[in-house]
């Protein structure tokens, strides 16, 4: 028998040898000192070429790594994208079970939104900011951090006020949760929540009477800013044309991103997305006419991406 | 249908994101590629998901590069300083040099021998690095070695050198 080729003995390192060809391989090799050698001097290459590639890790969003390469990405049409989330919804809207974003029982709260009515009034916050009266309790925007594990809920003063995404530390909890059946909308890199969620208080109730009631609150200190607990019904998976719909008319979409499905629960239509730390959801609710979105990452999502991303928020 | 896509992206997405990385340098690249691969996977489910989903993935990379002028936009910078004494390049040259290095190493590969390193770094069997690219299954043994010695060639190569911005 000849020398065994290069190719060989990397599908023999490999282990790609059907087992049918092994033998007259390796009793060559076992007569063969120069095909011994030549097999170690092989293995060592296929470690050291490894060791090369793997140094090839994905960097953290924000950095360059060194020998960047600064190349232009090119940016799709906006239509294109529109075009290709509206067929991509259209093939699997049908076929998924609606679930719930938020556990029954998980509460929702209301956060003092700096936008608010000034006290003793009965208007509605502005959402000019885009800022959601309502706060999923698990759940937090980039603009605000998760109040520490074992907080009241709705203990406000334990929040921390937003701040600038370099100075405050960020904990982004998971949005999303997995369904109870077949765990088949579950992400393996999303946590599950720590504690149980609180019970629910209140039924839900018009954003407007809500925001009396924070506003009771605020002028009766007695009262405490405490949460009011709402119960939404499961979320379901919506079509497009729905989500358009309850939204007035607009749909707001990530630039550049293919979603994987819209959702509506209760006030709110959900645009989620996929991304490797978990699913990202695009929060929309349309308050007074205007709608205001706010961005819900899971935990671990690069803070500079979520940054740029909201930058990508188009209608 | 019911959590079809979901698994794909829950099971393929972290691999393909990964791939597409080294393959590209641009992790924004990267994850637009790896989205818009899975769109199209929805959109029609494939029968072997991985050889399908990698090789949709590595065609829009192709594509991309044909229609992207880089002209003056791609800028490769990387500095190796020449060691004081009497020791290997690894030794003189932090880690972030060496991924210069490595990232030029394996640009230097034609574009197979590439895509056939790096499926096989994201675990592919031979079958499937064969069905990705197209290639005959008793090719990929050679198509590896020789990746792999070129890789592990032009990095030392490029170990003892000196370079520019460009």
């Amino acid at each position: 028998m000849s020398h065994l080729d290069e190719g060989v003995l990397h599908a023999l390192l490999d282990g790609e040898i059907p087992s049918a060809e092994l033998p007259p391989i390796q009793a060559h090799l076992a007569a063969c000192a120069a095909c011994r050698a030549r097999l170690e001097e092989e293995r060592q290459l296929l470690a050291e070429s490894d060791d090369l590639v793997e140094l090839l890790e994905v960097p953290a969003e924000g950095t360059v790594p060194a020998g960047a390469r600064h190349s232009r990405t090119p940016r799709r049409a906006w239509g294109r994208t529109l075009a290709w989330a509206a067929s991509l919804l259209a093939a699997v809207g049908l076929g998924y079970a609606g679930h719930a974003l938020m556990q029954p029982g998980s509460g929702l709260e209301i956060a003092a939104n700096p936008a608010a009515a000034p006290r003793g009034t009965d208007t509605a916050p502005d959402v000019s900011a885009g800022q959601p009266l309502i706060r999923p309790q698990t759940v937090t925007t980039v603009d605000s951090v998760r109040a520490p594990a074992g907080a009241a809920p709705g203990n406000l003063a334990s929040r921390r006020p937003a701040a600038k995404a370099a100075e405050a530390k960020q904990e982004v909890a998971a949005a999303a949760t997995s369904r109870g059946d077949s765990g088949a909308f579950r992400s393996e890199a999303q946590p599950a929540p720590a504690t149980p969620p609180p019970s629910v208080a209140e039924a839900a109730a018009p954003l407007r009477d809500q925001a009396l009631r924070l506003d009771e609150r605020r002028a009766n200190p007695a009262l405490g800013l405490g949460a009011v607990k709402l119960t939404l019904a499961p979320a379901e998976t919506i079509q497009l044309a729905d989500a358009i719909r309850r939204l007035g008319g607009s749909l707001r979409l990530i630039e550049g991103l293919v979603p994987l499905r819209l959702e509506a629960q209760g006030p709110y239509v959900r645009v989620v997305y996929p991304s490797a730390q978990g699913e990202l959801v695009l929060q929309q609710q349309l308050i007074d006419g205007r709608v205001a979105h706010t961005l819900l990452a899971p935990t671990g999502f690069p803070i500079d991406s979520l940054a740029r991303l909201r930058a990508r928020v188009r209608e | 249908m019911t959590g079809f896509p979901a698994e794909l992206f829950t099971q393929y997405y972290a691999s393909l994101v990964r791939m597409l990385y080294r393959r590209t340098g641009d992790r924004d690249r990267a994850e637009e590629i790896a989205q818009e691969t899975f769109a199209r996977a929805v959109a029609a489910p494939p029968r072997n998901p991985r050889p399908w989903l990698f090789a949709v993935a590595l065609n829009l990379v192709r594509e991309e590069g044909r229609k992207t002028v880089r002209q003056g936009r791609r800028l490769v910078l990387y500095k190796a300083e020449q060691p004081e004494h009497t020791e290997g390049p690894d030794e003189a040259m932090d880690r972030g040099e060496r991924i210069a290095l490595v990232r030029t190493a394996l640009d230097s590969l034609n574009e197979r021998d590439r895509e056939a390193l790096l499926l096989k770094a994201e675990g592919f069997t031979y079958d499937e690095i064969a069905a990705t690219l197209g290639l005959a299954r008793g090719a990929i043994g050679t198509t590896l070695a020789r990746a792999r010695r070129r890789l592990v060639e032009a990095y030392r190569a490029g170990g003892n050198q000196q370079h520019v911005a460009s």
